[in-house]
């Protein structure tokens, strides 16, 4: 560990950086942001969900204080990656700190689970939150087995065995690379 | 079992017993405060309990304004108001005379004074609010919603008709005094309805996915409390010990509420109360056995131990531990059927007059009301549907 030595009766310590998590943590974020841009294109449940937000809703998941980020945007009844520079968010999900964060992201821990372990916490509509954790849930569906989206939610949500392994090898073939 | 984590937090000091409410003027020095607005509502006034607190001012030199027009079901628009006459007339603290409806309302003031805004709804959401609030006292006159202790308010956004919760430590009061007087007039429907709150706020967060070892504690003392005196009051309107206890158990059940948040008894009741203004309190008196039917599958074993409190340790030790849990569910309706009898509190949907034609919306709503986020069950359109039809007759 690196500190600052004085002639102080003390030591300062700056804050430390842990890279390799949050390089993980940008990548998950990645690829959940397309992950979700991808499913709302063809998921009909999605869709539905995201007909009650608001146009050009903003919604950012953040690591508190400065961690990575992940900004999605409504538009056309879509869900985009975008940035989020201009204005601020309508809807903002910090997760208090980098190892919840990455246990979140690598699926050790449920969405709603971080919130009953105060791991994350919300500024906005309640409303939307829980419309995002229901398309969270069908999106874990697609990308993860059963076994282990049963670990995380409550009740996994029902989607045809055909739908399932399309929207799978759609999210990985053309979801996640390209945004499709 | 003890979970992987959990947090509590309840810093509120509590005067309770004879004359508490006389200590008033010296919180009021602690806290730094001189010029208090008191919120209350006008039946409040016409029970003649603003002569209590007056007396608690008389020779302290604080001068108190009054804002006695908080409705049954607050608003962001009673919330601005509020927060204009605050302005007005100078004040530097609030103190909250009500019940659930009034002191959310104050807590609402307080977010907006405190951060010198109009706009209540820049504040919605939980842990945002990141300063400390004016000086809140809090004279709870019904023993239900437990806001005393809470960190959460609801207030009715008036456009959409939905409740706003907004959630954080720095929304729980300073203090909450609890004096029996402030309820001995509290009539027994009302009594019995609010009452029924605090049972519910203390079952759900005892058995929802928030709750903890701590928050638990708390929540068993207020449901032995409660399950010993609430017929008693109903009956003896007039025994101060018995409205104690009860003002006692709803401060217990407050403090599990806000530190295990609840189910889906209270998203299908503020739903309710959303569309169709049905009281919180008798809200929760429809619904509270149908949530636990409806968790049995996940917690069952939780809700079964809650008999103990619930009926006693003879009951409780005379029935197998796999019939408690339904067990604990029956006691519940039987004390429904007492209330109903004693003071006609309704035990159905029907009974409550509320028309099958706002189901489809309820229902809808109640699956994005955030206590739906914390019931161990999974709560979909058709299930939220499934249990109010239950509910309904």
């Amino acid at each position: 560990m690196v500190f600052i030595m004085s002639d102080h009766p003390y030591q300062t310590f700056p804050a430390g950086q842990r890279r390799g998590k949050k390089a993980i943590i940008r990548i998950a974020f990645f690829i959940l942001g397309r992950s979700i841009q991808s499913a709302s294109h063809f998921d009909k449940i999605i869709q539905t969900e995201l007909n009650e937000w608001p146009d050009s809703f903003l919604l950012v998941y953040k690591v508190f204080p400065n961690g990575p980020e992940l900004a999605l945007c409504k538009k056309n009844n879509l869900l985009k990656r975008c940035k989020h520079t201009e204005r601020d968010p309508d809807m903002l999900i910090y997760i208090k700190n980098v190892e919840y964060a990455f246990k979140l992201m690598t699926s050790q821990k449920g969405s709603v689970q971080a919130f009953i372990e105060h791991g994350a916490f919300l500024k906005g509509d309640v409303t939307i939150a829980l419309s995002l954790i229901r398309i969270l849930n069908r999106i874990q569906v697609y990308l993860y087995p059963r076994f282990l989206v049963k670990r995380l939610v409550k009740r996994v949500p029902k989607i045809n065995m055909s739908s399932r392994y399309i929207g799978r090898l759609r999210l990985i073939f053309l979801g996640i690379p390209f945004g499709l | 079992m003890i979970p992987s984590y959990f947090e509590f937090y309840n810093p509120v000091k509590i005067l309770a017993g004879s004359n508490a409410l006389d200590n008033l003027a010296y919180e009021l020095m602690n806290l730094g405060a001189k010029s208090p607005l008191v919120v209350t509502d006008k039946g409040i006034l016409k029970a003649g309990l603003l002569k209590v607190i007056k007396n608690a001012f008389s020779d302290t030199n604080i001068p108190f304004s009054l804002f006695d027009n908080i409705p049954q079901d607050s608003s962001d628009l009673i919330v601005k108001e509020l927060s204009n006459v605050y302005r007005e007339t100078n004040s530097d603290s609030l103190i909250a005379l009500g019940g659930g409806s009034v002191i959310d309302t104050a807590k609402a003031v307080n977010i907006l004074v405190t951060h010198e805004s109009d706009n209540l709804f820049d504040f919605v959401g939980g842990d945002f609010l990141k300063k400390p609030l004016k000086p809140l006292i809090v004279v709870p006159t019904t023993s239900g919603t437990g806001s005393e202790a809470t960190g959460v308010a609801v207030i009715k956004d008036s456009e959409r008709n939905i409740k706003m919760g907004f959630s954080s430590q720095h929304l729980i009061p300073d203090v909450a005094i609890l004096d029996p007087r402030m309820t001995l007039t509290l009539p027994p429907l009302l009594t019995a309805a609010t009452g029924m709150d605090a049972l519910t706020h203390a079952l759900e967060s005892s058995y929802c996915l928030q709750r903890n070892p701590v928050s638990s504690a708390f929540a068993y003392s207020a449901i032995q409390i409660l399950s010993n005196h609430l017929v008693e009051v109903i009956k003896n309107p007039k025994d101060p010990q018995s409205r104690f206890a009860l003002s006692i158990a709803a401060f217990l059940a407050g403090v599990g509420l806000s530190n295990s948040l609840a189910g889906i008894v209270h998203a299908l009741g503020h739903a309710t109360g959303g569309i169709c203004g049905l009281p919180h309190g008798i809200a929760m008196n429809i619904f509270l056995p149908h949530g636990l039917r409806y968790n049995l599958g996940k917690v069952g074993d939780l809700i079964g131990e809650l008999l103990l409190p619930l009926a006693g340790s003879e009951y409780f030790s005379e029935i197998p531990r796999e019939e408690r849990s339904k067990a604990a569910i029956q006691f519940i309706e039987s004390l429904r059927d007492s209330l109903y009898h004693l003071v006609s509190l309704p035990r159905t949907l029907k009974e409550a007059q509320i028309s099958k034609e706002d189901m489809n919306q309820i229902a809808k709503d109640a699956i994005n009301d955030g206590a739906i986020a914390f019931n161990p069950e999974e709560v979909d359109f058709k299930d939220a549907l499934n249990v109010l039809m239950m509910a309904y007759d």
